[in-house]
């Protein structure tokens, strides 16, 4: 057996050495990626049949050694299917969250600068404008606050767009490492195919191989299949992407944005992409504008829905803010209608609200144009008169509270004053008519006003300069001047409706008259050597008899001489003491104070004066004037001697009797008259001493009460449930405009058969309001024939699909997009987490099997060297036995 | 049973100390920042919160801005009513000193001229301003509303500031009525029953002479007392009304400084870090991370290799 001996010694030698070979091959890639520890499979090789020549039946068949029949790899294929699969889960989460997390910067809450803190303070500044809507230091604050939303908008705008432009660059790098992965799968299949073919193993090939299998996995979703020849067959979504030593390649088509389209590059159909890298680029971009696209979509869209859920914020604020914004008033509005303009301008695409955000340009160069009053600014005469009204500004501030719940239209100031029309009578002009538009007052102290410049312009007009004066009490309105030619007014009416005025009464009244008492009455009598001062007081008589009898009296009771006889012809008295000559005379005879001198012809003749002040004045009635003279005695008191002027006064004008009254007003006359003829006395006269001349003056015309809001009808045009309802209220009067609302309010709900409208008056504004979806906007409000059409009405959330925030504070909103993206970013972390253990564990199960131990491999470097070494030495043992054969043996006698 | 390689300690040696220094950057970043919240994900029910709770800071710092202006409008307010009360009461003085006939048209003419002097010191008053707003011209802040030989330039509008969600509160008095305009005329042209058109009425009957040299209405001076009683009143009741009003205010302005005291509680409690608990947390994810990494020194470190000769 001999040199066969030396056969398995050699075999032994050659197979220990491949062994080690291959444990250095090992060793030397412990830390090569995807490296699969290799085992080189011992077998014993065929034995040989030896011939005995003992017998048939002897050793028999006798071992040949050993040789390697296969090195091969520790591979468990289940374990790389499963690690393909939950490689493609784990890779999508990783970068979802990573997206998301960038999201979160973008966001930027809970800091200071995020849109939340931004948007507080644009709130914040409306609020200081409204309580200082005059300082032009605020407003600058309120318009740089604006700005500042704006630029928050915009720039996370651009962020998230910026966002959603990477995720589309990646898209098409992924596609691009999936074409080249493929193609090198391809050619791998191909070598080992050939190697295999032979019936060899291509332990490194498939290690390749199989490590791009796991990049690809982590890409996007895959599926392997190996057929007979070792070929890795690998599919996406249903579809061939490696197929034996041939690959498909995969394309993007891009949309009118730049946004790529995954597709098979060979018939443009749109690949399934369900896991990996590139699902998550997919579903943090959303899809493309492409018809190809599954609608809805079947990514998570959550760039898209981010933009565009900013962009219903975005516009809530723009067109919330500039509906207010619209119905005030600027301090640079001279007029009296609102400015309607924007605060914010409307995107020029009529989409872009956050995009193309801004203050518009007015504001920003003018801070003026702010519209923070909800009533102008200036009144009908140009001037400054409600700097300080922030109202509307306030309106404004509020909107951070409004949950835009209630569908609500709102409408400018409403004009619900009516015109006034009325001739005017002025002596030397005539008649002249007077106007006074419904939009020239808005309350009562401003209706006075314009009916008094009405009046004063009118006359200027005709070449008259007068005063006039406007007041009213309890609605009641009262015209009246000091100018004497200002003859009354006729035809008041108030929005064509006659309303009735008090009857034309001319009216004088004069200055105190001296009183009508008798006056008192004091003289000496000259009686014999001595003097007898005698008075008697005005109140011991009333008429010439009485005064007679009153002197006589009180001479006797003086003198004690009862021969004294007093007489009197007309107004002269007469003294006289029959058969007595001691009486000489009367001296210092004084009536009132007045004396009348010293009387020594007896008898005493005193030519004396009425008992009271003749009255002298002229009349004028129709324009002529006719001297009435009222004799002093023909009066005896106050009432009288106005009852005795009257009663002249109707003998000069031939009035019936009770036309012209005169009554008295303690000492002074008050002359009325129905009769519009009779205009006033000339020339008063009371005992010589002029009282002057009366016009009826003031003339004073008062209509009965009128309210402000005046005959008023009203009709409203909804749009509720689809198509347009008219609601109209009927002609009526309101106190004010609350009542009006009421008014209203009962109208519609009663016309709509329902109970959920409340209109309300907001400083002159109605608001109609309404949860009930059907409600749609005010489309016209008709006010006495003048219309407010849609642009003057503020409509919000009438729409559930006009891309605003409903049902919601704009607060609210942002803080729900918030926490939407944090839930969704938390559980990516979660999922990401999860992941990453599970990967964790299935690739340790993998190294487990495949991956190199250096004890391992030392412990088999001494077992194969022991191999070895024994091997050598058996063939050393083999050698020296021939040696003995050979060199030993025949040597016998030698 | 599993065959254990040296990559796979490396692996879970790489993991383990990975999820500790993940853990660590964590706690260090709440150390740091002070805050546990510091990105929405952190906890987002938490974050909702607090951003609604900033956001309510935000507000009632501004209602107690608004109200601290109140506050100072309506003290304004009530000094220059305070003022307004002297002059009237001097002016009383003066009514009663006029009203005794032993005063002869003399006397009565420099009373006149002290009136007439009270009046041009209530046409000041009238005139006091807050800030850059007159007090009492209504909205028409920016105008003087009483300006000597014109009409009064004021209005009835309210001044209003938000006080609260949806409440609104008026800081102005209405005192168009009570000054009525400096000449004693109305808009309308007609007298009104101001304090201006009183002063001016009792200016001229102090002055106005009968034929005889005599005050002409004497019995119209002492008349007057009861009118000026009135408007005295009138004063005395808008005065009792604006010491109402602030309190009021000063109420609302305590409780929503209280509210903001306790939002900042809340926002605390949301966002803010508990930092004797972080600090304790990281101490104890050091040591532990400390010997992980001892003990990854020590696993890595032997191989058969060392003990091959």
């Amino acid at each position: 057996m001999g040199f066969f001996g030396l056969e398995i010694g050699k075999r032994a030698l050659m197979t220990q050495q491949m062994a080690l070979t291959v444990t250095g091959h090992n060793i030397a890639n412990t830390n090569t990626s995807g490296y699969s520890r290799q085992v080189a499979n011992m077998v014993t090789t065929t034995p040989y049949y030896s011939p005995s020549l003992v017998g048939g039946n002897g050793v028999g068949q006798l071992g040949t050694g050993v040789e390697v029949d296969a090195i091969y790899r520790a591979r468990d294929a289940y374990l790389d299917r499963q690690i393909h699969y939950e490689s493609q889960a784990g890779s999508y989460w990783n970068e979802l969250q990573t997206t998301l997390g960038r999201l979160e910067t973008i966001v930027n809450e809970t800091s200071d600068t995020g849109l939340r803190s931004v948007l507080d303070q644009f709130w914040e500044a409306w609020q200081d404008v409204s309580a200082n809507p005059e300082s032009t230091a605020v407003r600058r604050v309120l318009a740089e606050r604006g700005q500042a939303v704006a630029d928050a908008f915009q720039h996370t705008y651009k962020q998230l767009t910026e966002l959603r432009a990477d995720m589309n660059a990646n898209v098409r790098i992924k596609v691009d490492e999936i074409n080249s992965i493929a193609a090198q799968i391809a050619e791998l299949n191909g070598k080992i195919s050939m190697i295999k073919n032979t019936g060899q193993q291509a332990n490194d090939l498939e290690d390749k191989r199989d490590l791009l299998l796991d990049q690809l996995s982590e890409i996007v979703n895959i599926e392997v299949k190996y057929d007979e020849k070792g070929r890795a067959n690998v599919r996406i979504g249903n579809r061939d992407l490696v197929q034996g030593k041939d690959y498909f390649k995969l394309d993007t088509v891009q949309d009118n944005e730049g946004m790529h389209m995954v597709v098979w590059q060979d018939d443009q159909v749109r690949t399934r992409i369900e896991s990996g890298q590139l699902r998550a680029y997919l579903d943090a971009r959303g899809k493309t504008n492409l018809s190809k696209e599954k609608e809805p979509s079947e990514y998570k869209e959550i760039i898209p829905t981010m933009l565009a859920e900013l962009e219903t914020l975005a516009k809530t604020v723009v067109m919330q803010t500039n509906a207010v914004h619209n119905i005030g008033y600027s301090l640079n509005n001279h007029g009296q209608n609102p400015d309607g303009k924007d605060f914010f301008t409307m995107p020029a695409d009529g989409v872009s609200w956050s995009k193309l955000m801004a203050v518009s340009v007015n504001i920003v160069n003018d801070v003026n144009n702010i519209a923070a009053s909800s009533k102008p600014t200036y009144d009908i005469y140009g001037n400054k008169s409600a700097f300080g009204n922030g109202t509307n500004a306030l309106m404004i501030a509020q909107l951070k509270q409004s949950l835009n719940s209630d569908l609500q239209s709102i409408t400018e100031y409403i004009q619900v004053s009516p015109d006034i029309s009325f001739d005017l009578d002025y002596e030397g002009i005539g008649t002249i008519s007077v106007t006074v538009n419904g939009t020239d007052y808005r309350d009562a102290a401003e209706r006075n006003a314009a009916i008094k410049k009405a009046i004063e312009s009118a006359l200027k007009a005709a070449g008259v300069n007068s005063t006039f004066t406007v007041t009213d009490t309890n609605g009641k309105i009262t015209i009246s001047s000091t100018d004497n030619k200002f003859e009354g007014i006729d035809n008041l009416k108030f929005d064509g409706v006659a309303v009735a005025v008090s009857p034309y009464a001319p009216s004088i009244t004069t200055k105190a008259l001296p009183s009508a008492q008798s006056p008192d009455i004091t003289f000496t009598v000259m009686y014999g050597e001595k003097s007898y001062s005698v008075s008697i007081a005005g109140t011991e008589y009333d008429t010439l008899a009485d005064r007679a009898n009153a002197i006589k009296a009180a001479i006797i009771n003086a003198t004690g001489n009862s021969s004294f006889n007093v007489t009197y012809t007309g107004n002269d008295i007469k003294i006289d003491c029959p058969g007595d000559s001691a009486f000489t005379g009367i001296s210092a005879f004084t009536i009132d104070g007045v004396n009348h001198g010293t009387y020594t012809t007896v008898p005493v003749n005193i030519l004396s004066k009425p008992l009271r002040p003749d009255i002298t004045m002229q009349v004028i009635y129709n324009g002529t004037s006719q001297s009435i003279t009222v004799s002093g005695n023909s009066y005896t008191d106050a009432a009288s001697r106005a009852a005795a002027i009257q009663a002249a006064l109707e003998t000069a004008t031939g009035v019936a009797a009770g036309i012209i009254t005169v009554t008295a007003d303690g000492g002074a006359l008050v002359i009325t008259s129905t009769d519009k003829k009779f205009t006033g006395i000339n020339n008063l006269n009371v005992g010589g001493q002029d009282y002057g001349s009366y016009k009826d003056t003031p003339h004073v015309q008062t209509s009965t009460a009128v309210p402000l809001i005046y005959q008023t009808e009203i009709e409203i045009e909804l749009e509720y449930d689809g198509s347009t309802v008219t609601v109209t209220i009927p002609t009526a009067d309101y106190d004010n405009a609350d009542e009006m609302a009421k008014a209203i309010q009962e109208a519609i709900n009663a016309q709509l058969g329902v109970n959920s409208f409340t209109v309300t008056n907001y400083d002159g504004r109605l608001i109609i309001a309404s949860p009930d979806t059907k409600f749609q906007e005010v489309e016209k409000i008709i006010v006495n024939g003048t219309s407010y059409e849609e642009h003057q009405i503020l409509s919000n959330a009438t729409d559930p699909t006009d891309k605003q925030v409903h049902f919601q504070t704009v607060d609210d909103y942002w803080r729900s997009i918030i926490a939407e993206l944090g839930v969704t970013r938390q559980d990516a972390i979660r999922m990401d987490e999860n992941q990453a253990i599970i990967l964790a564990e299935l690739i340790n199960n993998r190294e487990a099997i495949s991956g190199v131990s250096i004890d391992e491999e030392g412990t088999n470097i001494i077992k194969f060297q022991n191999a070895y070494n024994a091997a050598a030495r058996y063939i050393t043992t083999i050698d020296e036995m021939l040696d003995t054969l050979i060199n030993r043996t025949g040597v016998v006698g030698r | 049973m599993m065959r254990i390689t040296n990559k796979m300690m490396i692996n879970d040696s790489n993991f383990n100390l990975q999820n500790n220094l993940r853990r660590m950057s964590k706690l260090q970043e709440q150390l740091e920042t002070g805050k546990k919240l510091n990105r929405p994900s952190d906890n987002p029910a938490d974050i909702v919160k607090a951003l609604r709770l900033r956001t309510n800071i935000t507000e009632s710092s501004q209602y107690v801005r608004n109200m601290k202006d109140g506050v100072g409008f309506l003290e304004t307010t009530d000094a220059a009513l305070e003022e307004v009360t002297q002059i009237l009461q001097r002016l009383r003085e003066q009514v009663v000193y006029a009203g005794t006939d032993s005063n002869g048209p003399l006397e009565r003419d420099a009373i006149c001229r002290e009136v007439a002097q009270l009046r041009q010191q209530l046409v000041t008053v009238a005139n006091s301003s807050y800030g850059s707003k007159f007090l009492f011209a209504g909205s028409n802040v920016t105008e003087k509303p009483c300006v000597e030989g014109e009409s009064w330039k004021g209005n009835a509008d309210a001044l209003l500031i938000e006080i609260g969600v949806g409440i609104t509160f008026p800081i102005n008095t209405d005192m168009s009525k009570f000054f009525g305009s400096p000449t004693g005329v109305d808009g309308g042209g007609a007298y009104d029953d101001g304090i201006f058109a009183f002063m001016l009425e009792l200016e001229k009957n102090l002055t106005t002479l009968d034929a005889d040299g005599q005050t002409l209405n004497a019995d119209g001076i002492r008349g007057s007392l009861d009118e000026l009683d009135g408007k005295i009143n009138e004063l005395l009741t808008q005065r009792a009304t604006i010491g109402a009003k602030m309190n009021r205010l000063e109420l609302q302005m305590n409780r929503m400084e209280d509210l903001e005291v306790s939002y900042t509680e809340m926002l605390s409690d949301a966002e803010d870090a508990d930092l004797a608990e972080v600090i304790t947390w990281l101490n104890m994810q050091e040591s532990v991370y400390k010997a992980s990494l001892a003990a990854s020194a020590r696993i890595i470190q032997p191989t058969l290799i060392d003990f091959l000769s």
